[in-house]
């Protein structure tokens, strides 16, 4: 880091906690002037804490940022965007009523009153477009766009602000095609003297853009690999940081009749029907990028989409997927997406939370049959809390995802689909979540994992079904089954029997 | 034993504020006014804000699954005139007494209810029109006049008889009190009332009907508007179509002096007794120094921001961001 130009961007041991979770220990970071830098880690390592520093919408705990070298301490998203440092996420930061010009730049909106002179607008943001090589009318509305396009015009968005770093937070999860957006990246960096960090899981998208990584594990940075080093086992050995055969070790379960029952299931905007069955002790993985309707598919066995078709039998019964309470009743356990929007009332204490499935009548509640419960929950899943009362909110995010997976097991479920189980979970608390998978499939419980850790498919799973665009488009054995067959599979190359 | 102590400290916070300030408002009034500290003037505050009561417990189940009500003062007005017109019918005054409460509820089910729990429109917006809609026709079944109902016993009975040495309205806005403590804290239904508001996607997925609670809650406003409306009429011997004009306002505000979020999910009826207490004491202490009562929107707004605004800093401080 010792160039002779100064970094645009340097953090110096910059660290921050959540309450008493450590998100961030002390991290030192540069980033010069035409290169793309890769953030790597798994889930729950301190990447997007770590970019949001970067980008001031955090303030660190300890630690410094300099911008060209000078100190600079930002107040606010907006002193950082002045400072040259611009940030896309996952999350959608458009505006989806305005054009695709106002979008562009909306930066402009929130400096003063002047007037704006469409035409202005539209030639400034045509221009930003053009650096993506998007080629989209700036004057249609945002919502017209199509789910390809509309990261274009977020990464437009970014540039339109003439930054001199860009981060890049996980932008292509979304993507159906990412290429383009890759190419755009490309381009931007041979020709201007931007910096680029790029945030990501998924080694391969690393190793077609990046000049160098920088892998997090636990808050910590543990390694710097350059360019010649970017294999994939490098990477993942970094990012795991013990041979990955320790977090699975599945016993093997003979698999028994079928419990679960798929029979030409579709769910809302997903066309093509699906059908598979899941038997005793079978661990089934479902694999496909954002978006391809794999959640939309467990949500709907589940009975937590309204508009789908299809039948769904556990133990031979049919089973009606008109509501959660009736999938519930039938046996099967969900563990939602995002736990936090979707499972948990953060507020409330563990008791409350796990006694959620429960509260379906409208009788008195039995409180100390539900605090019971909690305790034997807590002492079962090794939940880690200072008391049954504790709020979830105060949780880490493995103890509070175990809390969820207490609760669907409560109902003693014959069949679990899990949706993300370890997604922002750190290891040793997935390493948990996995062993108390093995022990289910042990006693014979159905288990369907939807995950975007390829990783954790491979290790878990007997079988694995590959999704793309709402389609079941081919199935895995456990033999068979290697990160790159899924990858062309769910990519859409070409199908598999 | 820890347990308790650990709920207590996570759960008091929601309404000790206003507590305290209540208290210190009471202690300031006992030592400079010397009627307020006597049971009369107490059972008096208990009288004069029966109403406020009813409809405060009403609009905290609303408020609890992130929802508002304007349409209760309206309500209020509807369901006095039409007794009235019911009454003027020859209809016997009990089955028309349960008939407008009935109907309060039904109308506020069907109405609020379902556009705003099912058909998922926004509360403000629906709430807004059902409001103008009763308060509208309050107006055009009554000529826009009030109306004299002197002549029903029953009704004088309602507004001025006692029962158990209190008053009929403080009874029946204790009992009303009591019973919604009960079944928010101890019902399967309170509980799923707490989890819709406090997380409505989790609520669902966790097999909670949050369509029937969402919808529920507005039927239960309504028909304590009902309640409080007959009070009302019995009070006044009378049934305007301007009544309880703002009612839904100062019970809001009353309740979210007690704590209970404007997001939903976290708050509690013990914190909407103490609100509505405190607007209580406030305009009796107001008016029992001779102060202009014009006054006690005044310090009502101020003591709401206030207490928000000291919420708000405990959680900046919490969270340290």
């Amino acid at each position: 880091m010792t160039g002779p130009q100064p970094p645009l961007l340097e953090a110096i041991a910059v660290g921050k906690d959540f309450g008493s979770v450590r998100a961030v220990g002390a991290v030192s970071i540069g980033i010069r002037a035409g290169e793309v830098v890769a953030l790597a880690g798994e889930n729950g390592s301190g990447k997007s804490t770590l970019a949001r520093i970067l980008a001031g919408s955090i303030r660190p705990d300890r630690g410094s940022l300099l911008v060209g070298g000078e100190p600079a301490q930002f107040t606010r998203p907006r002193s950082a965007l002045d400072a040259g440092i611009s940030l896309v996420t996952q999350e959608p930061s458009v505006v989806p009523a305005l054009t695709v010009a106002d979008n562009v730049m909306l930066h402009r909106i929130g400096r003063g009153a002047r007037v704006v002179r469409r035409r202005n607008v539209e030639q400034q943001a045509e221009r930003a477009l053009a650096l993506v090589g998007a080629d989209i009318d700036p004057a249609r509305p945002f919502e017209s766009l199509a789910p390809g396009e509309r990261e274009l015009v977020e990464l437009a968005k970014a540039l339109a602000s003439d930054p001199r770093v860009l981060i890049l937070d996980e932008v292509t999860t979304r993507l159906p095609d990412p290429e383009r957006l890759f190419e755009a990246i490309d381009r931007l960096c041979r020709t201007t003297e931007i910096g680029v960090v790029l945030i990501t899981h998924r080694l391969r998208e690393i190793r077609r853009l990046a000049h160098r990584a920088v892998v997090l594990r636990d808050g910590e940075l543990v390694a710097e690999l350059g360019r010649d080093d970017l294999s994939d086992e490098r990477l993942s050995a970094a990012m795991v940081g013990r041979e990955l055969s320790d977090l699975y070790a599945k016993p093997t379960v003979a698999v028994g009749e079928p419990v679960l029952e798929v029979v030409d299931l579709v769910t809302h905007r997903c066309g093509q029907p699906a059908s598979f069955a899941v038997g005793r002790g079978e661990i089934v993985g479902v694999a496909g990028i954002a978006g391809c309707g794999r959640t939309e598919l467990l949500e709907a066995i589940a009975g937590a989409r309204r508009r789908s078709h299809g039948r769904v039998r556990v133990g031979g019964e049919p089973v009606s997927t008109r509501s959660p309470a009736r999938a519930m009743a039938a046996g099967i356990g969900f563990v939602p997406d995002d736990r936090w929007s979707q499972a948990l009332l953060a507020d409330q204490s563990i008791v409350a939370n796990l006694a959620l499935a429960s509260h379906r009548s409208w009788r008195r509640t039995d409180r100390r049959r539900d605090r019971d419960r909690a305790h034997v929950a807590i002492e079962r899943l090794h939940i880690r809390a200072s008391s049954i009362d504790a709020p979830v909110s105060s949780l880490s995010g493995g103890n509070a995802q175990k809390v969820v997976l207490a609760r669907a097991l409560a109902l003693e479920p014959r069949v679990l689909l899990l949706s993300e189980p370890t997604r922002g979970v750190d290891i040793g608390a997935k390493a948990e979540i996995y062993q108390i998978i093995d022990e289910l499939v042990a006693r014979g419980i159905a288990v369907v994992i939807s995950s975007s850790d390829l990783l954790e498919l491979l290790g878990l799973c007997d079988r694995i079904l590959a999704m793309h665009d709402g389609e079941v488009v081919g199935e895995l054995s456990r033999a068979l089954a290697t990160e790159e067959a899924i990858t062309v599979l769910c990519g859409g190359g070409h199908r598999a029997a | 034993m820890r347990a308790t102590l650990e709920r207590a400290r996570t759960a008091a916070p929601n309404y000790v504020g206003v507590g305290g300030v209540l208290f210190v408002l009471c202690v300031v009034l006992s030592l400079t006014q010397p009627q307020f500290l006597t049971w009369t003037n107490f059972v008096n505050i208990f009288e004069t804000n029966a109403d406020l009561l009813i409809v405060a417990v009403g609009m905290t189940f609303v408020l609890l699954v992130g929802g508002f009500d304007l349409s209760l003062g309206g309500l209020m007005a509807l369901v006095g005139i039409i007794l009235w017109q019911l009454l003027k019918l020859g209809i016997p005054p009990v089955p028309a007494i349960v008939l407008v409460i009935v109907g309060a509820a039904v109308v506020g089910t069907i109405l609020n209810g379902v556009l705003v729990g099912k058909v998922r429109m926004s509360f403000l917006v629906v709430t807004l029109g059902t409001g103008s809609i009763f308060r509208g026709l309050a107006q055009v079944i009554s000529g826009g006049q009030s109306q004299s109902m002197y002549q029903y016993e029953l009704l004088l009975e309602i507004g001025s008889g006692e029962w158990f040495g209190l008053p009929i309205p403080v009874v029946v806005a204790f009992a009303v009190l009591l019973i919604g403590i009960v079944v928010l804290r101890y019902s399967g239904y309170g509980r799923m009332v707490y989890a819709t508001g406090g997380n409505r996607e989790a609520a669902r997925l966790a097999g909670i009907n949050v369509t029937m609670v969402s919808v529920s809650v507005f039927g239960i406003a309504a028909f304590l508007a009902g309640v409080a409306s007959v009070i009302d009429v019995g009070r006044l011997t009378s049934a305007s179509p301007t009544a309880a004009a703002g009612i839904e306002l100062t019970a809001g505000a009353a309740v979210l002096l007690g704590g209970t979020t404007f997001i939903g999910g976290r708050g509690s009826l013990l914190g909407t007794l103490l609100g509505v207490l405190f607007l209580g004491v406030l305009a009796n202490g107001l008016t029992l120094a001779g102060i202009s009562p014009f006054w006690q929107p005044v310090v009502l707004g101020v003591v709401l921001i206030a207490a928000l605004l000291v919420d708000r800093l405990r959680q900046w401080r919490a969270t340290g961001s």
